[in-house]
């Protein structure tokens, strides 16, 4: 019965799987129904990992020609917004890799004056508008594990895999981010 | 997993939908980019697969009958985009050799700059990956293109690298007159 059902979930829909049929034959209208779908989240993600919108637009239009011209190898086995999302995040960190040096500066160069009180901070009196926008303004390395860690779900073993560092540094940085993202929100809306 | 860790979570979906980007600009930069052409179908019924078959017969038998008559078969162009992309990447990978050789890199201990040469296995990582996905992604321009400014960031390094190591010569020089 569960079974059944993480594979109902995880599987894409009679539509979807009409949709990808469609563009995998070169149908236009189909390839814009399925870019509509993904969009919004796709970008919504690269944005938070790169910062610059004209940054994230470019990658956002790289990952969809790979997602075309790919799709008749998707078979399946998982939905094709895990799909689409590895592809993004793939095209994401390589641009990253490329365009800048990642820094990885040590924990207390940033956080100094930041208590580890505001580590407790109650989570829900800030939106989430403001927590995007918050994010955007961590330094990149921080920012990189952050956002892979507690939004993508990635271990820190893997984001060390990705981003050729150690899993312990990666949990510093997160650590880190967490630190400054409070103190950036409480600086957004003091009470 | 704290309070503010666990807000993030709950209400992680909606972090996806914060920001609009310009759909329409951004379809027709992926329409200009022009994603390749699907690939053949598959299935094509045994007409389709009678008709070839016929074609190749007759096109071998008049191949056969025009024999003699015909000029010899030039040798086959290889695909353009992979020879062009070959002949730049050759010209990059003599260049990134030269600037080598220029400051005896084999030589160099990289613990003395470890941050440069940090970041040139970095740049090696992303450039491997890259060249894995080039024919998986059918050698997209704008792939080659990314392959073709990896190669520029390294020579990039090197002269940074280059530098330093005259800078540092330089120091050593100053500060060897300077005990004397």
């Amino acid at each position: 019965m569960y079974l059944e059902k993480t594979i109902r979930l995880n599987t894409p829909s009679a539509k979807e799987q009409q949709l990808i049929k469609e563009s995998i034959q070169g149908n236009e209208k189909a390839r814009r129904q399925l870019y509509e779908r993904y969009l919004q989240a796709m970008y919504n993600r690269v944005v938070r990992m790169v910062g610059r919108p004209a940054d994230a637009e470019d990658i956002v239009q790289e990952s969809f020609i790979k997602v075309f011209s790919q799709l008749h190898r998707f078979k399946g086995q998982s939905t094709l917004g895990a799909w689409i999302k590895r592809i993004t995040i793939n095209t994401a960190l390589n641009f990253i890799r490329q365009q800048q040096r990642v820094s990885w500066t040590t924990l207390e160069e940033q956080t100094t004056g930041l208590t580890e009180e505001r580590e407790d901070a109650e989570g829900p009196q800030w939106s989430m508008a403001d927590i995007h926008q918050a994010i955007k303004e961590l330094p990149q390395g921080c920012r990189l594990v952050f956002t892979l860690y507690l939004l993508e779900g990635y271990r820190h073993q893997e984001i060390a895999d990705l981003l050729g560092i150690t899993a312990s540094t990666s949990k510093t940085q997160y650590r880190r981010a967490k630190l400054l993202l409070q103190d950036l929100l409480k600086q957004q809306k003091p009470y | 997993m704290d309070a503010f860790e666990k807000h993030i979570r709950q209400n992680r979906e909606e972090l996806d939908r914060i920001e609009q980007p310009d759909a329409d600009r951004l379809w027709q930069a992926i329409q200009s980019e022009g994603p390749p052409p699907p690939p053949p179908p598959q299935q094509g019924g045994s007409r389709n697969w009678l008709w070839g078959l016929l074609l190749l017969i007759t096109g071998l038998g008049i191949g056969y009958l025009l024999r003699p008559q015909l000029p010899p078969v030039p040798e086959q162009e290889p695909i353009e985009l992979p020879r062009a992309l070959l002949e730049e990447e050759q010209n990059y990978q003599q260049l990134v050799r030269q600037k080598m050789e220029a400051i005896n890199f084999a030589a160099i201990n990289p613990t003395e700059y470890q941050e440069i040469f940090e970041e040139l296995q970095l740049l090696e990582q992303s450039q491997e990956e890259l060249k894995k996905d080039l024919p998986q992604f059918g050698h997209h321009e704008r792939l080659i293109h990314t392959l073709m400014r990896y190669y520029e960031r390294k020579i990039r390094i090197l002269e940074i690298l280059s530098k330093e190591i005259e800078k540092k010569e330089h120091h050593e020089k100053r500060s060897h007159e300077q005990s004397i």
